[in-house]
């Protein structure tokens, strides 16, 4: 038979991560271009709008750190996403596990002994709550088989109305006018690392498990595994990898990411567990694990775009009447944008560098 | 009359890189049975596809009664009479068969309703007039292949085919229902239709056949009477008969029994104990099996590489339970396992072909080494270059063509030492550089010591490497005698010829 | 009213808005292909016959709460199909787009960054003097006219899914995409018009939620679209054991609200229950088949 030989004559292309970021920053000129019409549109000051998510959080002194503090929670859930994706797994359950999350760290926070061992106590205990909350389905898969796409939703659902329940009730601070948990100690909180801000050191603790899940997936033998596993698990079975834990290990640490992002939350800026703290993070960090291609390296800049966004309709919100929800549009059309597949081709193939040959 | 012509139709297959027709020509008469005979993949389902409008070829004419047609659906080569009876079961199973013959030509009620008692009736009426028993309220998930079948020939003659289009029908018929619809395709034939036979099956094709069509990679070599065919000149046609191998004989003594199937049952139709299969494989020989597609040798596949395990009786690998071995120890030290299913055993496609290709070693690497990643490049580059893999390490493997995903699998597979080796059509889609290159390494690994059970649709492969070989046919193992192991009788075994 | 009349009463209420949504799951099951943004397209249908009632009228109203998720769930097909998107990922996003562009629009319509009030378009009861008959008062009667127009939608397409052509070539499929192909059918089309069918459906949901107090609220269908596609899943796919999941969710919830009554219990985690136990359900469901399995494939 013939055989077409077309490859010899292609040009290298670039590697995944480079591919990756071109995506996020293809995401970025798309989000900038929908924020421009929905200003135009739905705004009846226009300038204010733009100048909200343009210009004032690289003015603004606080406003800046604030966005890299949030991307943190965000982007370490969106790497719990990125591990169950790769391993094939569609995990959906985040919104849950952080709110479980948040829920264990600030108990843990409150009757810990105050200081560094009670805030790592505190994010221990938020990872421990993240992962019970993905426990069941992990386990469901690992004996029954059981999709985890229905069975962590369905869990985290009912842990939703679990920690509603536990923080409106018997864990609430009767003094405070939220419905929140007792504040946890000042000394076990993340500390702050330029006080006007709420800058802490979550986006580095963040940016380091990122650089750890990179490393994992591209020069660990694990990660190589899992990831040929999540592509095809029959495959990886007759290789003599270990599929059996790769059916239910990666949906527990997705559970434990999160729930780490969770604490995070409770230790941050919001003092301790508040009713709805996990407030859609869970479902954006979807979002930023797919613009970001799946790929660890584009996470960050995946995180920080989705912060911007939340962090500009928020301003925008206060400075004109654009409603803070403005942010939920663009998010989401940045997303279905991002999942074309000939869309994304088109862009990509544009400008393919003949250069590298390492598979990083 | 030509009632059906397809001229010079070409047609290739993006995903799996294969061209499956390159300048087809067929056509049938009215009044005819017109086999339709070839290798596996040499294009014969593709060709049928094309002429009933399920695909669209992407060069050559199609004419019905003469008159050129481009078919958009099924639907305009039903309008044209054209009746197809697809190989593989394209029934809903969840829904009845009177509802699954319906499907597109709805009764109505009202108007708007679906009319079921109406469908039930056209369908028993259909039953009636073809002699089917075939129950037109049972849910096809609850019917055997036969009724299935025939629910499916109904489905092709609902709207009232003149051309009908059979892909080997008769692979999962027993004797006494392929006897029945070989009466209706004579019923059919005398009433003016005209019926296209694909099949592998030497006896068959004589008893009903008036011509037959070769087809072999893509392009028909001969048409001819089947009235001046014997059996053995039929399979011949069908097999690819290359000059017989220069070196089959080799030195060492069979050592040890590494593989063993003891009375191991492969599936199939319950109670049938000509489905158990004994078969012993030795250090440092090679065992035969060669079948055509639907004689279970896909099962006897999966049950030698513990994929499935038998029913009954034992599968034994260097004496132990073959389930009872690491996964991690079988895969990776004692077994090499080429498979016919490439894409979706062989390879992961959206990975790429570093990974693919060191996807066995991973684990023999330093945290360090792996990490640096120079010597799994390094590695990867050279186990490229022993089998002449043409690509880029990381790029995904679904980006190679046909032929390099094999030398890949191979690659990966044939390094090392393995105490058995399962190789199922480990020349498939290869040149035949590639493929020389396969079967020396093969032949390697044997002097060296492995055990060596090769599975294949072509009976060249076994006669290049085989010391002892074996027909399955329809679940049954018949041994050949190595003074048998010539062409014609080989074939005339695969074909059920001399059954 | 007795207590019990009071339950019976609830659930009937409760019922409208999730059967009519869960119907709307099972459409797009029946064609293969999971609908997971039902919450959105609920929101859709809620916040379209507000905002369209609030300035046209109530019927305008309602014709925009049932055509537009209609017209929004088909455009989300095509753009799966078309951009070769997944559209489950289409779906996600979906639910992600409806509440943000219903924020938008109040705020640039009624100037308002959350509800919008609209009390002219709270349905009124009907026949509410028979629903002191005793079991069959309660079930019938008294219900909002937007509650007997979404049992009106859900009516309908039980009959599109279970007795039409339509229905038919949805579920053939669902189960293999080949036997449409040889009745020499278009499965893109189908596919498209099951979604439209969804988006109908969730329109009624979203229509009876909004009715029943007059405002669009942001959140308005408060997990209802999830709790449709789980008894989608517990009444095994199919139309009657959905209609008898959904009822029996309706039940609980309806439970749940009366039970706020009751210290000892509390309502969230009256809540929570029907997502605990459809999880047992799908997981022990799992087990049960893999032990059919297990005897070919290790």
């Amino acid at each position: 038979m013939k055989e077409p030989d077309s490859i010899a004559l292609a040009p290298a292309p670039p590697s995944r991560a480079w591919e990756a970021l071109r995506r996020v920053s293809l995401s970025l000129a798309l989000a900038s271009l929908l924020i421009g019409i929905l200003a135009l549109l739905a705004s009846s000051d226009p300038g204010a709008t733009l100048s909200a998510f343009f210009i004032a959080p690289f003015r603004s002194r606080s406003l800046f750190p604030a966005i890299l503090e949030n991307a943190a929670p965000l982007a370490l859930a969106a790497l719990g996403v990125l591990v169950s994706f790769r391993a094939g797994h569609f995990s959906l359950g985040g919104e849950g596990q952080l709110y479980f999350g948040a829920l264990f760290a600030a108990f843990a926070g409150i009757y810990a002994p105050e200081g560094y061992l009670g805030l790592a106590l505190a994010l221990a205990a938020g990872a421990l709550g993240g992962l019970l909350v993905a426990a069941p389905a992990a386990a469901g898969k690992r004996w029954a088989g059981a999709d985890v796409l229905l069975t962590t939703f369905l869990l985290s659902q009912a842990a939703i109305f679990i920690a509603d329940w536990a923080i409106a009730g018997p864990l609430r601070d009767p003094n405070n006018n939220l419905v929140a948990m007792a504040a946890i100690p000042r000394a076990s909180l993340l500390p702050r690392l330029s006080p006007p801000t709420i800058l802490s050191p979550a986006p580095f603790l963040a940016l380091a498990a990122i650089i750890l899940g990179w490393f994992f997936f591209s020069r660990c033998k694990r990660g190589h595994q899992l990831s040929i596993y999540g592509k095809n698990p029959l495959f990886a079975r007759l290789q003599g990898f270990p599929v059996r834990a790769f059916s239910w290990q990666p949906v527990l640490f997705a559970g434990a990411a999160h729930g780490l992002a969770g604490a995070l939350l409770s230790l941050g800026p919001n003092g301790t567990a508040v009713r709805g703290i996990s407030g859609g993070i869970g479902w954006s960090a979807i979002g930023v694990s797919l613009i970001a291609g799946n790929e660890a390296l584009a996470l960050p800049f995946a995180a920080l775009l989705f912060s911007w966004l939340d962090a500009g309709s928020r301003q925008a919100s206060i400075v004109s009447d654009l409603p803070p929800d403005a942010a939920l549009v663009v998010k989401a059309l940045v997303i279905m944008a991002a999942t074309a597949k000939p869309l994304i081709k088109r862009f990509m193939a544009r400008r393919a560098a003949a250069k590298t040959e390492a598979c990083a | 009359m030509e009632v059906l012509g397809l001229r010079g139709i070409h047609k290739f297959f993006p995903s799996t890189a294969t061209q499956a027709l390159r300048g087809a020509d067929f056509s049938l008469l009215a009044g005819e049975v017109h086999a339709l005979v070839g290798e596996n993949g040499a294009g014969k389902s593709t060709l049928a596809r094309i002429a009933c409008g399920l695909l669209a070829p992407d060069r050559g004419s199609l004419f019905v009664r003469s008159a050129p047609r481009a078919f958009k659906s099924h639907r305009d080569a039903e309008q044209a009479g054209i009746g197809y009876v697809p190989q593989y079961s394209m029934l809903a199973p969840g829904l009845t068969v009177a509802q699954n013959l319906s499907l597109g030509h709805e009764p109505r009620r009202f108007g708007f309703l679906y009319d079921g008692a109406k469908a039930l009736y056209e369908a028993a009426m259909l039953g009636e007039r073809y002699g089917f028993s075939v129950d037109p309220a049972a849910l096809v998930a609850d019917l055997g292949p036969a009724q299935r079948r025939e629910a499916e020939i109904l489905r092709a003659m609902a709207r009232g085919a003149h051309i009908l289009i059979l892909d080997e029908p008769t692979s999962i018929l027993s004797e006494a229902e392929a006897k029945a619809l070989f009466a209706l395709i004579e019923r059919l034939t005398k009433a003016g239709a005209g019926v296209v036979y694909i099949s592998h099956r030497a006896k068959e094709i004589l008893d009903i056949a008036d011509r037959v069509t070769v087809l072999r990679e893509g392009q028909s070599i001969a048409t001819v009477a089947a009235g001046g065919l014997d059996e053995c000149a039929l399979a011949e046609l069908i097999i690819t008969t290359g000059s017989c191998a220069s070196d089959r004989r080799h030195e060492t003594e069979p050592g040890r029994p590494v593989l063993e199937l003891r009375g191991a049952a492969l599936g199939g139709e319950a109670g049938d104990s000509g489905m158990a299969v004994d078969l012993v494989v030795r250090a440092g020989e090679a065992v035969g099996v060669a079948a055509l597609a639907g004689n279970y040798l896909d099962e006897l596949e999966e049950v030698a590489v513990g994929l499935r395990v038998a029913e009954r009786g034992q599968v034994l690998l260097l004496g132990k339970d073959l389930s009872s071995y690491d996964p991690a120890l079988l895969y990776t030290k004692l077994l090499a396992y080429l498979p016919t299913d490439r894409e979706g055993r062989g390879l992961s496609g959206r990975s790429t072909l570093q990974d693919n290709l060191l996807a066995k070693r991973l684990s023999s690497y330093s945290f360090a080494a792996f990490a640096l990643q120079r010597a799994p490049t390094r590695d990867a580059a050279g186990l490229a270059a022993v089998f002449k893999v043409k690509g880029r390490l990381c790029r995904p493997a679904d980006s190679l063509s046909g032929g390099n995903r094999q030398r890949m699998v191979a690659a990966r597979e044939l390094e090392g030492n393995p105490a058995l080796i399962v190789a199922a059509n480990p020349a498939q889609g290869l040149d035949p550089g590639g493929r020389a290159r396969i079967m020396r390494r093969l032949a390697e690994l044997r002097a060296g010591g492995a055990a060596l059970l090769i599975l294949s649709n072509d009976p060249e492969d076994l006669a290049e490497l085989a010391d002892r070989s074996f027909a399955l046919y329809r679940g049954r193992l018949s041994p050949l005698a190595p003074e048998e192991l010539d062409t014609r009788s080989l074939a005339s075994l695969l074909t059920g010829a001399t059954q | 009213m007795s207590a019990l009349q009071q339950l019976f009463a609830a659930t009937m209420g409760g019922l409208a808005p999730i059967l009519a949504a869960a119907l709307g799951g099972l459409a797009s099951e029946y064609v293969g292909v999971l609908n997971i943004a039902l919450e959105g397209l609920i929101m859709a249908g809620g916040f379209a016959y507000i905002a369209v009632g609030a300035v046209y009228g109530p019927f305008a109203g309602i014709v925009a709460a049932l055509l537009l998720p209609a017209v929004l769930a088909y455009l989300q097909d095509l753009y799966a199909r078309k951009a070769r998107a997944d559209s489950f990922v289409v779906g996600l996003s979906l639910n992600l787009l409806v509440p943000g562009v219903a924020s938008v629009l109040s705020q640039l319509m009624f100037a308002t960054k959350g509800v919008v009030s609209a009390p002219a378009l709270a349905s009124p009861r009907l026949a509410q003097g028979m629903a002191s008959l005793p079991i069959i008062g309660p079930l019938l009667f008294g219900h909002r006219l937007s509650e007997y127009l979404a049992y009106a939608l859900v009516g309908f397409v039980f009959l599109v899914l279970g007795a039409t052509p339509f229905g038919l070539r949805a579920r053939a499929l669902g189960m293999n995409p080949d036997a449409l192909e040889l009745g020499g059918l278009r499965p893109g089309l189908i596919r498209g018009w099951a979604y439209a069918l969804s988006g109908l459906a969730c329109g009624a949901s979203g229509l009876a939620l909004a009715a029943a107090i007059g405002a669009w609220v942001p959140g308005l269908s408060a997990g209802r679209g999830w709790i449709a596609l789980v008894a989608v899943y517990l009444g095994g796919r199919r139309l009657f054991g959905t209609l008898l999941a959904a009822l029996l969710f309706a039940l609980l919830l309806a439970g749940a609200n009366q039970a706020q009554a009751l210290a000892w219990l509390p309502a969230e985690l009256v809540a929570a229950l029907p997502y605990v136990i459809t999880t047992v359900v799908v997981i022990a469901g799992a087990a049960i088949k893999r032990r059919g399995r297990k005897k070919h494939q290790p």
